[in-house]
């Protein structure tokens, strides 16, 4: 139980130095749950440095690394805050919200965000209750082990199961534990609250209407989320789909604000990239979902006229220092590994499409045209793309039509999902009704565009690896999971706009006096 | 003088609203379904929440092939991850040093922790295909799920060798099937890999 408050406390504690920088940007609130996720980043980062310095896991060094990681991240960040600062210097007054946060009411909230994150992790390990597979116990359990041990981000941990659960196990270990049960349900937790937040901060504006509908929708999405089954499966399943299912969210949600946050659209999109890395050092596979929200976010800070380089730069930096740093630590120690999953070559592969990705995007930046057409139609185009994939897959693979059978099999009928993927279509339908109806709704473009998005580079993984299995535990269909939350961000947002767009007779009487 | 509308603006309220008032619906419809779906995974989920418990161990062996194990989180963690609703959960073989070598393909894919000899084995028992990309085939693994007379079989090595620190060699696991599912293999080859085991 100690070590679960210890594991808690310190993953919200990085968490809270990580994001200092940005709250005021980002919201106070967002910046306190956003903790979790980030903070379970520095254990990554914690375990690069103990590779560099080959050091095993201990008690005390892991925390003194963590606690240096964290705060080089914020150091980085700040130097995105401070941009930040000197584009809005003339724009906005301090709002009561910010006032608050310079006085003792941030301080209070991160010793209770502390507390209770200690409490939740110390009761969910008396919970007991958990589900495993192979992959738990034979994936990230014995990577842990060995992690713990030599402190080494060896070639196995990286190729199979990717550094950040492995990290935090093997930090749980170095406080003499087995497995951190507690991490999964807080996590859950996390998940649903960053979910109403980013809804509720969405609408938070003086209009009534609009707050209403901010917090309408957020305790629909927060409580449709948490009615699917699978989603409790995943608060107490030991495996990476919760985590990447929240780095997804946070990188969506924070590239919907970068959208409409004219002045906190650099740390919105800072704290993208952070999801983002979030998303590839989660899963081996990570690399390819995390371009996602980077294609998302890199056309939202196209749309920025001449601020657009530096948005850029506010994405893709923190992105592959974090992601740069891990692999770095990977590849001076064990050179380039060879694996049948992510091998050393595969990674570097993938790192330099990023690389490649973001220096396009630059370009694209510095060149006022192309910025014009990119920033416009990129996400249409790419959406063109994904369909022209698709359909290049179908005709010219064997195992793609067979992987789409498997796949709708799952979803529709054998995956335990039930009833919700036979709803998200309409979902998408509708968000794409919306965004031509109401190009300022940013949540609903960007969370309905990720979700198809996601299943275009889901299938361009799975469509061309193997043909899956009809039941709950074929990869694909575990791996649909990681777009759940952002499935309903989109329906919460979707009822958001509903809301704020029909006529309740006490509000338009609301509007009237006004 | 009031501006008067354009036509595309006169289209656009009425089409906002039936949007709007769609959206609203189907909102409803989707968090019916969610809670009407929940409520029905109540009962209907088939996967109950593992506890931590070793006792519903068909064979823990070690590289010996003695029971017991030295790693008990490895044993627990072993059960967990094996111990369906029904029947009997895991079986954790032994793996010597020598078996961890050599990796072999099954089908297209490279499986770093079998070789030969285990394929030879599950081969031996009587697992009734003749080439090891079929040894589990998965039809018929499917249809033994079908049949509910399986246990999942998982592999680990109980005891690191002597000085290593080498945990590759600690434990393994077998992923034979198409991807990431555990193989599957009826409770009479389980028991018939207890007996000819050496």
């Amino acid at each position: 139980m100690v070590r679960d408050i210890a594991i808690a406390v310190l993953t919200m504690g990085w968490g809270v130095i990580t994001l200092g920088p940005l709250r005021t940007r980002i919201t106070p609130a967002i910046a306190l749950v956003a903790a979790w996720p980030v903070g379970l980043l520095c254990w990554s980062l914690a375990a690069a440095i103990h590779s560099l310095t080959a050091t095993g896991f201990s008690p005390w060094l892991t925390p003194l690394f963590g606690t240096i990681a964290a705060f080089a991240v914020a150091l980085g960040l700040a130097r995105i805050a401070h941009r930040v600062g000197s584009l809005d210097r003339t724009a906005v007054e301090p709002g009561p919200r910010s006032q608050a946060t310079r006085s003792f009411a941030y301080p209070l909230q991160v010793i209770s965000a502390l507390a209770v994150s200690g409490i939740l992790g110390a009761s969910f390990s008396a919970a007991g209750a958990f589900f495993f597979t192979a992959d738990s116990w034979g994936g990230y359990a014995s990577t842990a082990v060995r992690l713990a041990d030599t402190g080494v981000l060896f070639e196995r941990v990286m190729s199979e199961r990717a550094a950040l659960i492995p990290s935090v196990t093997a930090g749980y270990r170095a406080f003499g534990g087995e497995w951190p049960y507690s991490i999964y349900p807080l996590t859950a937790v996390a998940t649903v609250l960053l979910l109403a937040l980013l809804l509720m901060q969405d609408r938070n504006e003086p209009s009534a209407r609009r707050g209403l509908a901010g917090k309408l929708s957020a305790l629909a999405a927060a409580a449709g989320l948490v009615a699917v089954p699978f989603f409790m499966v995943n608060a107490f399943y030991v495996h990476s789909h919760l985590l990447t299912a929240l780095y997804l969210l946070l990188a969506t949600g924070a590239v919907a604000f970068a959208a409409r946050d004219e002045h906190g659209a650099l740390a919105w999109l800072a704290l993208a990239g952070v999801g983002a890395a979030g998303i590839a050092l989660a899963r081996p596979d990570g690399f390819v979902y995390a371009l996602v929200p980077l294609a998302a976010g890199s056309s939202i800070a196209l749309r920025a006229g001449a601020h657009a380089s530096r948005r850029v730069a506010a994405l893709y930096a923190p992105h592959f220092a974090l992601v740069l740093t891990v692999f770095g630590a990977a590849y001076v120690r064990n050179g380039v590994w060879v694996s049948p999953k992510l091998s050393g070559r595969l990674a570097l592969a993938m790192i330099g499409a990023h690389i490649v990705a973001g220096t396009f995007v630059w370009v694209l930046s510095r060149w006022a045209p192309a910025r014009r057409v990119a920033g416009r139609y990129s996400l249409a185009v790419l959406l063109g793309l994904f369909a022209a994939g698709f359909a290049g897959l179908m005709l010219l693979s064997d195992l793609a039509p067979q992987v789409a059978q498997t796949m709708s099999g799952n979803l529709l009928r054998e995956g335990l999902w039930f009833s919700l993927w036979y709803l998200v279509p309409g979902l998408v339908i509708l968000g794409s009704a919306i965004t031509l109806l109401d190009s300022d709704e940013s949540m609903v473009t960007i969370s309905a565009w990720t979700i198809v998005a996601f299943f275009s580079a889901a299938f361009a993984v799975h469509g061309t690896q193997h043909a899956g299995h009809l039941g709950w535990t074929d990869s694909f269909n575990r791996i649909a999971f990681h777009i759940v939350p952002v499935v309903f961000l989109c329906m919460g947002a979707i009822i958001a706009w509903a809301v704020t767009n029909l006529s309740i007779p006490r509000l338009r009487g609301e509007k009237s006096q006004a | 003088m009031p501006v008067q509308p354009s036509t595309a603006q006169k289209w656009l309220a009425p089409a906002r609203r039936i949007v709007a008032v769609t959206a609203l619906l189907y909102g409803v419809i989707v968090l019916a379904l969610c809670f009407a779906d929940a409520l029905g995974a109540v009962s209907e989920w088939p996967y109950t929440p593992l506890r931590h418990s070793g006792d519903d161990f068909l064979a823990v062996l070690d590289a010996e092939g003695r029971s017991g194990g030295t790693d008990t989180a490895m044993v627990g963690f072993a059960a967990r991850a094996a111990s369906p609703p029904t029947g009997p959960s895991a079986v954790v073989l032994p793996l010597s040093d020598d078996d961890l070598h050599e990796p072999v393909i099954y089908g297209e894919r490279r499986i770093p922790w079998i070789n030969q000899r285990l394929l030879d084995d599950l081969v031996a028992m009587k697992v009734e295909r003749a080439t090891y990309e079929t040894a589990i085939e998965p039809d018929l693994v499917d249809a033994l799920i079908q049949s509910g007379e399986l246990v999942e079989f998982a592999s680990a090595v109980l005891a690191p060798p002597e000085g290593s620190i080498d945990y590759q060699d600690r434990l393994a696991v077998y992923y034979l099937s198409r991807d990431d599912r555990f193989v599957l293999l009826p409770d009479t080859v389980v028991s018939l890999y207890r007996e000819t085991r050496p």
